[in-house]
């Protein structure tokens, strides 16, 4: 500011014209205060005062006025009159009053600014426009006259502008329009269409309003910049970036970075798959929690003489090595590493891809494996998977629950059964069998493990060899205390069942003894009985009267009778015994045998037999002739005071099943006492009107119910007796039916 | 009319009513009585071989060796074996049936309870194996 004014003065190229902004060149302090009350606060002021200003200022200062342009006689008091407030300093002698007040009006016109401004306005690579609402006019600065390509501002063209979505913005929007309304506008972005070029240019505008002296808007200065490099520059390094972390998403490839000490800083999602791990699990570890225990050493001697020389140990691409899953087992993996380096710090990359000879079939496996496993979990028995290294890889909840709580993926399968050991009855046995069957890598199943709680189990070792590579192991444990104690049960019935039988038989053996000896010996004295009688009655006739004969006669009788029930009960006796021999028999014919003997013991009988043909049964025919030989015979007794005995057998139908039918016109007895009627030993009739033992019916009935039958008998009095039976099993009767 | 019978019974009730049935029943033949099986077995088997029944009665439940080990003894031995041999018991187990026809029992009847019918059995028999049966000449 010490430099003379004229030195910098430099005249705007367009002048605005005076209207309306009040500035007034003055003499004296009465003029200035005069003034001062015309122009109001905030207008702008010239006070060429010569050489006295300090009062002048004084009342300036006083009111708060605006801007004050101090018009000197010459340059000896210029830094005065800027201490004093002035916004600039005229020196009069050159400059007419007209000239100063156009400088004022400018703003900082006449001064070493406004130069810079005008050496700016015409270099600067952003285009301005000036848009005076005053004037009407457009100042455009080179840049905006289209040296740089703003050739939306040329006059006469209408330009096609986008937003920054690619809409086409109507004319009230375009930034020219906007800012000579003097709206402001901040950074918004357009795009210029430009013939012959697929891409437009991309401005960013910033627009400001021009205010008059009173404050007024009076049209506004709109900036624009090219930023068409700087936007295709990010839009390509944005679709890189997209590009690498697509890439990263999806290759089956580990891509990993680590940082100068070996910590992981990053590393895609394919670890998951590859080695176990998700992303978050390892970034911010080490390199070797991913490295084999045997490997670990030589990495980190290796890393260190790297970092330290740039020696490289290995070939830093395709190195076949293996690496470490989080189960424990050995992945192949085919490693390629490159570095980079950011301020000064090194960082370096790796990638590992699967070195299995078929990926493919891996991920068919593992769709397989994942079947597999929802299969384990949901199996009731207990299942601890291994793999070679011991590591438990796969277990179910029934393993947990029932066996060993500690038990998890991951856990090493020693422990394991060291503490599943401590639960069984006998826990040195249960490690030495582990030991010996893992030696040995041999299938053994349902080996019996004991708990100590009283459960019982049982053990199957599956080792399992993939293209006969051991490559681990499967227990299975299944809960069988249940069937367990069922067993037992049943053993202990089947013993008692057994002992039953046992004596079951002794006692048939017993009855058969019994029935024997009955027959043998109960047998003989009756024959000394009868016969000594006899003896009597023949030999002695002559000294025995009618008297004493008839007592002999009696006894004879007795001896004969009871010679009857004897052989009757060894009948009974026979029939429960004897076992059930089914097949086909002939009813019919076995009828016609029965009835001929009958009628041969009593030829004197006149008899109507009617015996349906084709009745064929099937049982036992040894049983069935002594059912016949019963219901028959007694029919045939029971009707002999029948002048013409009607004897029928048939069979009919009823209520789909098949009922035989023995039928006589004799006698008949009353159905009030036919309950008895099946017992041993029960009559109906008194012996003196038909002799009997009372045990026929028994033995018929045993006979019927030993093959599953029924029998039921219909009487009256005198009207004769209906026998019916039923024999299990009898599909088809003759055509009689 | 050859030999004579050998009743084989350890009852002597039995003995005696048997003996009786055969008079009664007409039968002049002799009729010697073996007490238990060892007794029938010392008989046939014994010195004086020259005299064999023409037929024996056998019982089967006999003290010392039973009945039917006797008729095994009896065919098991050349110069007895054709002796016939009738089964006359209480018994009419199945089991004793089939047991004496298959040890070679000529005929098997069960002694009746009544005297008469004891009688007429004991004719039958004598007629018929002694008289109307050919006998091996010897």
């Amino acid at each position: 500011m010490s430099e003379p004014i004229a030195y910098l003065f430099a005249p705007p190229r367009t002048p605005p014209a005076r209207g309306g902004v009040v500035a007034v060149a003055v003499a004296g302090l009465a003029d200035t205060e005069a003034y001062l009350a015309k122009v109001g606060p905030g207008g702008s002021f010239v006070l060429d005062v010569g050489a006295s200003f300090e009062p002048h200022l004084d009342v300036l200062a006083r009111l708060s006025l605006g801007r004050v342009v101090v018009v000197l006689p010459d340059a000896t008091r210029t830094r005065e009159a800027f201490r004093l407030g002035a916004v600039d300093v005229l020196v009069g002698a050159e400059v007419e009053a007209e000239g100063a007040f156009d400088r004022a009006y400018v703003g900082r016109g006449g001064s070493r600014r406004a130069q810079l401004f005008e050496m700016a306005w015409e270099a600067s690579p952003t285009g301005l426009v000036v848009l005076d609402g005053e004037t009407q006019t457009a100042t455009v600065n080179p840049s905006a006259a289209g040296g740089r390509g703003y050739g939306y501002l040329m006059p006469g063209v209408t330009p096609t502008l986008r937003d920054e979505a690619g809409n086409i913005l109507p004319i009230d929007q375009f930034p020219l329009v906007r800012g000579g309304r003097g709206e402001r506008i901040e950074d918004m972005r357009i795009i210029l269409d430009t013939p012959g070029a697929a891409e437009g240019r991309h401005l960013a505008v910033t627009a400001r309003p021009l205010l008059d002296g009173l404050g007024v808007t009076r049209g506004g200065v709109v900036a624009s910049r090219d930023i068409t490099d700087r936007v295709l520059q990010e839009r390509h390094g944005l679709g890189l970036e997209l590009q690498a972390e697509s890439f990263a998403k999806c290759t089956p490839d580990v891509l990993l970075t680590i940082d100068q000490a070996g910590t992981i800083l990053g590393v895609n999602p394919a670890v998951y798959d590859m080695l176990g791990y998700e992303p978050s699990q390892l970034v911010g570890r080490p390199l070797q929690t991913i490295i084999p225990d045997d490997l670990r050493e030589r990495h980190v001697a290796a890393f260190s003489r790297y970092l330290a020389t740039s020696k490289k140990t290995m070939s830093w691409s395709r190195s076949a090595l293996p690496a470490l899953h989080q189960v424990g087992h050995l992945v192949p993996v085919e490693a390629s590493f490159g570095e980079y380096t950011i301020a000064g710090k090194r960082f370096f990359t790796g990638t590992l891809r699967d070195a299995t000879d078929a990926r493919r079939t891996e991920s068919r496996r593992a769709m397989e494996s994942s079947r597999l496993t929802a299969l384990v979990t949901s199996l009731q028995a207990g299942i601890l998977v291994e793999n070679e290294l011991g590591r438990v890889v796969l277990t179910n909840q029934a393993f947990v629950d029932a066996l060993c709580p500690e038990a998890s993926v991951g856990s090493d399968g020693e422990e394991i059964h060291t503490k599943l050991a401590e639960r069984t009855t006998d826990p040195s046995h249960f490690l030495a069998r582990i030991a010996a069957m893992l030696a040995a890598r041999e299938l053994v199943t349902n080996e019996v493990v004991e708990l100590r709680d009283g459960a019982v189990f049982e053990r199957d070792y599956v080792p399992i060899v993939v293209d006969d590579e051991y490559r681990g192991h499967l227990w299975s444990y299944v809960d069988v205390t249940d069937r367990r104690r069922s067993e037992a049960t049943i053993m202990a019935l089947n013993g008692e069942l057994e002992t039953r039988a046992v004596s079951l038989d002794a006692v048939n053996r017993e009855l058969e003894a019994f029935s024997y000896s009955v027959s043998h010996d109960l047998r003989a004295p009756l024959r000394s009985i009868h016969g000594f009688a006899a003896a009597l009655a023949e030999d002695y006739s002559a000294t025995i009267d009618a008297e004493g004969r008839q007592y002999l006669d009696r006894i004879m009788a007795a001896a004969a009778r009871m010679g009857l029930l004897i052989d009757d009960l060894i009948e009974l006796s026979r029939i429960s015994r004897s076992k059930l021999v089914r097949a086909p028999v002939d009813l019919t014919a076995m009828a016609h045998s029965i009835t001929s003997d009958l009628l041969a013991s009593d030829p004197s009988r006149k008899v109507d037999l009617r015996i349906a043909e084709g009745l064929v049964a099937e049982g036992d025919a040894s049983l069935l002739r002594s059912l016949l030989e019963n219901l028959l015979g007694n029919s045939f007794k029971y009707s002999r005071n029948v002048e013409l005995a009607i004897i029928e057998l048939f069979a009919e139908a009823r209520d789909g099943e098949t009922v035989f039918v023995v039928r006589d016109n004799g006698a008949g007895f009353d159905m009030a006492h036919a309950g008895r009627l099946f017992s041993a030993f029960e009559r109906l009739h008194s012996k003196s009107d038909f002799e009997g033992t009372g045990i026929g019916l028994a033995s018929a009935h045993r006979v019927v119910s030993k093959h599953g039958g029924r029998i039921f008998a219909d009487a009256r009095p005198g009207h004769g007796a209906t026998f019916s039976f039923t024999l299990p099993g009898v599909g088809k009767v003759g055509p009689s039916l | 009319m050859s030999g004579y019978i050998l009743l084989v019974e350890d009852n002597p009730d039995d003995e005696l009513l048997a003996l009786r049935a055969f008079k009664k029943a007409g039968l002049g033949t002799e009729v010697k009585v073996a007490r238990d099986g060892a007794e029938a077995l010392a008989f046939l088997h014994g010195p004086d071989e020259n005299r064999l029944p023409g037929l024996v009665l056998l019982d089967l439940k006999l003290p010392k060796i039973d009945g039917l080990e006797v008729l095994k003894r009896i065919r098991a031995e050349p110069r007895t074996k054709l002796i016939p041999v009738v089964i006359l018991t209480t018994s009419r187990e199945e089991q004793d049936v089939v047991e004496g026809y298959s040890r070679g029992a000529n005929s098997y009847i069960r002694k009746p309870v009544s005297f008469p019918e004891f009688v007429e059995a004991a004719g039958r028999i004598g007629v018929y194996w002694l008289e109307l049966n050919e006998q091996i000449r010897r």
